[in-house]
């Protein structure tokens, strides 16, 4: 079982791909506007200024298209790119959207009161009021401030995730209200239907790939395979496990590491979509998750039906044991983390030398430890677990070559709280385990 | 940083595509009108009657020029269906581009009004000018809503 | 260069002619003045709404069916149609007192087809002045373009706003004169929008429609020219001194 070397050049050339196209879309998006330029644009201050805001707001609109695209879960970018990336990206170039358009908003209306010689607030509220589609737009706009303005880390840390979840939802109202004011009274669009149709055909392109991708996909796939939730288990104070049923589930091809993006349809809990790994490697009929009590959602699941349709987005990941290129195995797992590395740990080949380090805080932490114990008797893995505070635990190089001596041959799959994966990755490093043998799943990145 | 290498050589490209097609015009006013080289059928101009982009006589002026300039013709107005009026650029005795410059009746391009437009205007206070270089005078001297019968000095005016 | 200069007094004002060729002969201008002289009264015949026996005035009043009209009268409907269209009904010669009456399209139009007349002659320099609605031919000489000075609404002595160009029409509606005749179609009042408006464009009557509808939606009017680029304003407000201007010809 080794890294396939055939599949890692795909993804890097799905990759290579996907970033020369988002290139071609911005050099595109620039150039109808340096082709539209006219004398006049350059001759005044006023006219230098407003041309300036016209280029902010195209790059600041390819910005938020672009990073609509990067979450509308298309299969082979997120197979190529890598969710996690994607998700990191889309991070990035959110709040770049918002300050271009903020520019464009400023830029613009400066440029005409300039023009017009009439003050500021004044021209604002002419061209708000009388031109059609600009209160939209202006709707638009508040609302893309208030999605940026939540996601600030000081800002969502005072809020419920679905609080936060809700208002960032609106980014896609925000991006529908824009267009048309942008068609209607972009200069680089009237009379340019040539330019005109790229504008339309990018908005196009972006809202398919999210109704397909993130809607029919999954609909499709719920249908297909009638995914609907089979039972419940309680496995330890504030944890529980759902089980998935369905048939031909094997079509999905998922492995144990891999997560998706659930959705249970109840009536609460319907638009939401929240990320969970396997907690068993998948079979045929049957997924696992297990969940650990965090907050409204996760803590709703415990009440879930028997039969509630379930529909899902991925699977996603490359937390897999396909990518081992040694058959030596170190699995790190911290807290709730444990989970995809249970999953992981089901699918490792015999033959195979595998050590497993749990660090928990107390016992009752210890989540799935009699299937772990099970599995471990069965496939003769060796697990360390290692309960209490931590410095107790240190994790050191030294700590880690005592306990683990091969540990400098092994692959090293890490999962849980980040502090964990930082540290683990630190003493393997040094210990000599290069990157490629380094495999980590971080919690945090799984949704935006 | 592989990727920014790929992303910056499209962003590249994807500007240099562009404007190989639609190049930039900054020491021009906006120009709408699209190319209707005469004789062609690639006219995007839907043009109507006869002989529809004819070149004019104007091409008989003295080849001794090597400013470029720019003449319109006229073509042949066939059954009143409207006329193509052809503006040519002559750049040292050459005619380097012609151009349809005003449109058969129907054409939707004239027609459309983008409602929507926020117009740049230029202002200034009312003054009067220096009138010693004129040609020409224009005004209303009569509105034209009405037609009315008063003489006016147009006559001295106008062209002498 | 032989020069050939004329007025004649027709459609109630006076249109002033001025054909300059550098390879034709004076005969030939005096033909081509002849023919475009015609042409006028032909226009007026067809179209003065001072004659009852014009095909205009009958349709004012019923007499005529517009289907049954001359192929040059229904050319001018159809042509009216779109320039209401284009103005938002700013321009509406249905609008006015007595019915149809598109005499703000017919002097501009008119001017520009006894234009083609001379063209087609070979004549190279053409100015056709129709009571201050101008049609041009080919610059006052070759690498020279007219220059046509635009009267002052407050002083009909004075220069407010020169325009240079070789060819082109260059149309101007104002109240020059006491009172306002344009009347407004949606409020059946004198036009409050602007003092003066001058378009000037490649065609005559398009800008004659223009600069009418102008004078009744003043600013409003002005994102006409935004899409219209072949067309160019400038408008003196109904009210103080200021002025405004679009297009390539202004800036």
């Amino acid at each position: 079982m080794s890294a396939s070397v055939r599949d890692q050049r795909r993804h890097q050339r799905g990759g290579d791909l996907s970033a020369l196209a988002v290139g071609l879309g911005l050099g595109i998006t620039i150039a109808i506007q340096i082709s539209t330029i006219s004398s006049h644009d350059l001759k005044s201050g006023a006219g230098l200024i407003s041309t300036a805001g016209r280029f902010a707001a195209l790059g600041g609109t390819y910005f938020a298209l672009v990073g609509l695209l990067m979450v509308a879960r298309i299969t082979w970018v997120e197979h190529s790119v890598g969710h996690d990336r994607l998700v990191t990206w889309h991070r990035k170039l959110g709040p770049w959207s918002l300050y271009l358009i903020g520019l464009h908003v400023v830029l613009v209306v400066l440029g005409y009161s300039m023009n017009d010689k009439l003050a500021y607030y004044r021209e604002l509220w002419s061209l708000i009021t009388t031109y059609p589609w600009m209160l939209p737009a202006t709707a638009g706009f508040v609302l893309m401030v208030m999605a940026g303005v939540t996601s600030y880390k000081k800002a969502r840390a005072h809020m419920s995730y679905e609080t936060w979840w809700i208002i960032h939802l609106y980014t896609y109202l925000a991006v529908a209200l824009s267009f048309m004011h942008q068609i209607l009274t972009g200069v680089m669009f009237i009379g340019h239907p040539l330019n005109k149709a790229w504008w339309i055909g990018l908005y196009v392109f972006v809202g398919g790939s999210m109704v397909a991708w993130r809607f029919f996909l999954p609909l499709f796939r719920s249908l297909r395979h009638q995914l609907v939730v089979d039972r419940v288990v309680v496995e330890g104070p504030g944890v529980v496990s759902i089980h998935i049923k369905g048939r031909k589930l094997n079509k999905i091809g998922a492995q144990g590491g891999q997560f998706f993006g659930w959705r249970f349809l109840t009536p609460n809990f319907w638009y939401q979509s929240h990320p969970y790994s396997l907690s068993a490697a998948p079979h045929d009929k049957l997924m696992r998750i297990t969940v650990k009590d965090l907050g409204d959602h996760s803590r709703s699941l415990a009440n879930l039906k028997p039969g509630t349709r379930v529909l899902v987005e991925g699977p996603y990941g490359i937390f897999t044991v396909d990518r081992a290129i040694s058959r030596n195995v170190l699995l790190v797992g911290g807290g709730v983390g444990i989970t995809p590395l249970r999953a992981l740990l089901e699918e490792v080949p015999r033959g195979s030398s595998v050590d497993v380090i749990y660090r928990a805080a107390k016992a009752e932490d210890l989540v799935l430890k009699k299937e772990l114990d099970y599995l471990a008797q069965q496939t003769g893995a060796r697990i360390h677990y290692m309960v209490g505070p931590r410095d107790q635990f240190p994790l050191t190089p030294n700590h880690l070559a005592k306990i683990i001596p091969n540990v400098a041959k092994c692959d090293v799959f890490v999962c849980g709280p980040e502090a964990l994966v930082h540290r683990i990755r630190h003493s393997v490093e040094a210990l000599g385990v290069p990157s490629s043998r380094f495999h980590d799943e971080a919690f945090a990145f799984h949704s935006v | 940083m592989k990727r920014a290498l790929f992303i910056g050589s499209g962003t590249i490209a994807g500007v240099a595509a562009v404007l190989a097609y639609a190049p930039t015009n900054f020491g021009s006013s906006p120009q709408s009108s699209p190319s209707a080289l005469p004789g062609t059928g690639g006219s995007t101009t839907p043009v109507t009657g006869t002989t529809s982009t004819s070149t004019p006589n104007q091409t008989k002026t003295p080849a001794a020029s090597t400013a470029s300039k720019t003449a319109t013709g006229r073509s042949y107005s066939a059954c009143g269906y409207g006329n193509v009026q052809v503006r040519i650029t002559v750049v040292n005795g050459v005619v380097t581009r012609a151009a349809a410059v005003s449109y058969p009746n129907g054409d939707p391009r004239s027609q459309f009004i983008n409602k929507q437009a926020i117009p740049w205007l230029q202002q200034q206070t009312l003054t009067a000018k220096n009138s010693s270089k004129i040609s020409g005078v224009g005004g209303a001297t009569c509105t034209s809503g009405a037609w009315t019968s008063s003489l006016q000095s147009a006559l001295t005016t106008a062209g002498l | 260069m032989p020069r050939l200069v004329h007025a004649e007094e027709v459609w109630g004002t006076v249109v002033a002619l001025d054909l300059r060729s550098d390879s034709q002969s004076e005969e030939a201008l005096k033909s081509v003045r002849d023919d475009m002289v015609s042409y006028f009264y032909e226009i007026d015949r067809l179209f003065s709404t001072y004659k009852p026996e014009s095909e205009i005035s009958r349709l004012r009043i019923g007499e005529l069916a517009i289907s049954d009209a001359s192929p040059v009268v229904q050319e001018i409907w159809q042509l009216c149609r779109e320039a209401r269209e284009c103005t938002e009904g700013a321009f509406d010669p249905w609008a006015a007192r007595g019915g149809f009456d598109p005499s703000g399209y017919v002097k501009g139009w008119a001017a520009d087809r006894a234009l083609d007349m001379a063209c087609k002659a070979g004549i190279e320099h053409v100015q056709i002045n129709a009571g201050g609605d101008i049609s041009l031919l080919g610059g006052l000489a070759i690498g020279e373009p007219w220059s046509i000075g635009i009267r002052h609404p407050d002083d009909d002595q004075a220069i407010a706003q020169i325009v240079t160009l070789a060819d082109g029409a260059i149309a101007t509606s104002g109240t020059y004169e006491r009172g306002a005749h344009i009347v407004d179609p949606s409020t059946d009042l004198p036009a409050i929008g602007a003092r003066s408006a001058t378009v000037v464009g490649p065609d005559g009557g398009v800008a004659d429609a223009l600069a009418t509808a102008l004078i009744v939606a003043g600013r409003n009017g002005a994102h006409w020219f935004v899409e219209l680029t072949d067309y160019s304003a400038w408008v003196v407000d109904r009210h103080g001194d200021q002025t405004w201007a679009i297009g390539p010809a202004f800036s």
